[in-house]
């Protein structure tokens, strides 16, 4: 669908507030195109600028970079910045929080248990050496087996789109797993065995029953379902 | 490690929450399971596309006895293992899971004798 300046579209978008409201509810917003390939974050920058500043969502970069913008738009997650409105062929867009983490308010969610299930795969280089005195050299080959894994921006799209993240709690989810493939498999690193012994848990890969949608999640077009499974082959390599 | 983390270390620690057994043992109970069920279908419901096969396996009775007993375990193990991922997946209350689990792997164990002694005598 082409979208013209000058052209309306309607911005369903999700609303609560637990401090007033009672229950969650949707509210429309009118916003003009004002140029072409406009983005949903341009879309929601309009109405909190100039129609309704209690709207609340989270933006930074605004180009795809700092993962603060994840939401749900239109039934997929996706970040709003690297959605163009006209993508959703649709002039009424329907705008929710990421699905299964607890909203602080409209489209703010508490990315608390999201961050910690992060920082247990102990995303960082473990080094058993002491640290050389320049950078620590990596081969052309070995760099390359990082891309796909390195590019994430922790915006929760994946997660959140997990139907096991939602049910199981305990569940890492496939972005905290990713981020675990991004250090298992770099050459620098030393932390290896430590990392495979957390991820190889009931609520770590072997959680994962392959639904794909964190695939189709990624606004980085990352695959975490295939990252799991190099984790997995992995732990049964190292095993038997 | 700081403070919000507690908590989250006993999570994702400890081998007795590993699960990779079940997990490998599961794929290949059910790749097991395939071949087996088209050599069941072969020696028992298709026999005129392979005699041969049929007329061995009618001749070596303790190796049928062998290759049903194999065939039940592996079913009894891929269904039970199967059921209780599907607890784990969607019963949230521990408790429940527990019990659930109990009753259903009882059941199994059942089920698996029954096939036994059936088969071996
Ligand atoms: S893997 Fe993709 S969807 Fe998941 S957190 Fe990283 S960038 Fe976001």
């Amino acid at each position: 669908m082409t979208l013209n300046v000058g052209d309306k579209v309607i911005f369903k978008v999700f609303r609560y507030n637990p401090e007033k409201d009672e229950a969650p509810y949707f509210q429309d917003y009118e916003v003009e195109i004002r140029r072409r390939g406009m983005m949903v974050l341009d879309g929601l920058n309009q109405i909190r600028w100039e129609q309704d500043g209690t709207l609340a969502y989270r933006r930074s970069c605004r180009e795809g970079v700092c993962g603060s913008d994840g939401m749900n738009i239109c039934g997929v997650n996706t970040t709003s910045c690297m959605a163009h409105i006209e993508d959703y062929n649709t002039t009424t867009l329907t705008i929710k929080p990421l699905p299964g983490f607890p909203v602080i308010k409209d489209l703010v969610v508490d990315f608390t248990d999201f961050f910690n299930k992060y920082f247990m795969v102990k995303p960082y280089l473990i080094e058993r050496i002491p640290p050389p005195e320049k950078e620590r050299l990596q081969s052309v080959e070995d760099r390359a087996k990082l891309d796909g894994l390195y590019e994430c921006i922790l915006c929760g799209c994946c997660s959140s789109s997990c139907p096991f993240y939602w049910s199981d709690k305990d569940y890492l989810g496939p972005s905290a797993m990713l981020n675990a493939a991004r250090f298992v498999f770099d050459s620098r690193d030393d932390g290896k065995g430590e990392r495979l012994d957390i991820v190889n848990n009931k609520h770590g890969v072997w959680r994962c029953h392959t639904v794909l949608n964190c695939i189709t999640a990624c606004p980085k077009e990352l695959n975490p379902t295939k990252a799991i499974a190099m984790l997995q082959h992995e732990i049964l390599k190292r095993k038997w | 490690m700081a403070e919000f983390m507690r908590g989250y270390i006993d999570r994702y620690t400890g081998s007795a929450k590993a699960g990779d057994f079940s997990w490998f043992a599961q794929r290949i109970t059910g790749l097991c399971l395939i071949l087996i069920l088209i050599f069941h279908m072969f020696i028992n419901h298709w026999g005129s596309l392979w005699p041969s096969a049929m007329m061995w396996f009618m001749m070596h009775a303790m190796f049928k006895k062998v290759f049903y007993v194999v065939f039940a375990l592996f079913l009894v193990y891929h269904g039970m293992n199967g059921v209780f991922y599907v607890f784990d997946d969607y019963i949230r209350t521990a408790g429940w899971r527990t019990t659930l689990k109990l009753v259903f792997g009882i059941t199994g164990v059942v089920y698996f004798w029954v096939a036994f002694i059936a088969i071996v005598p």
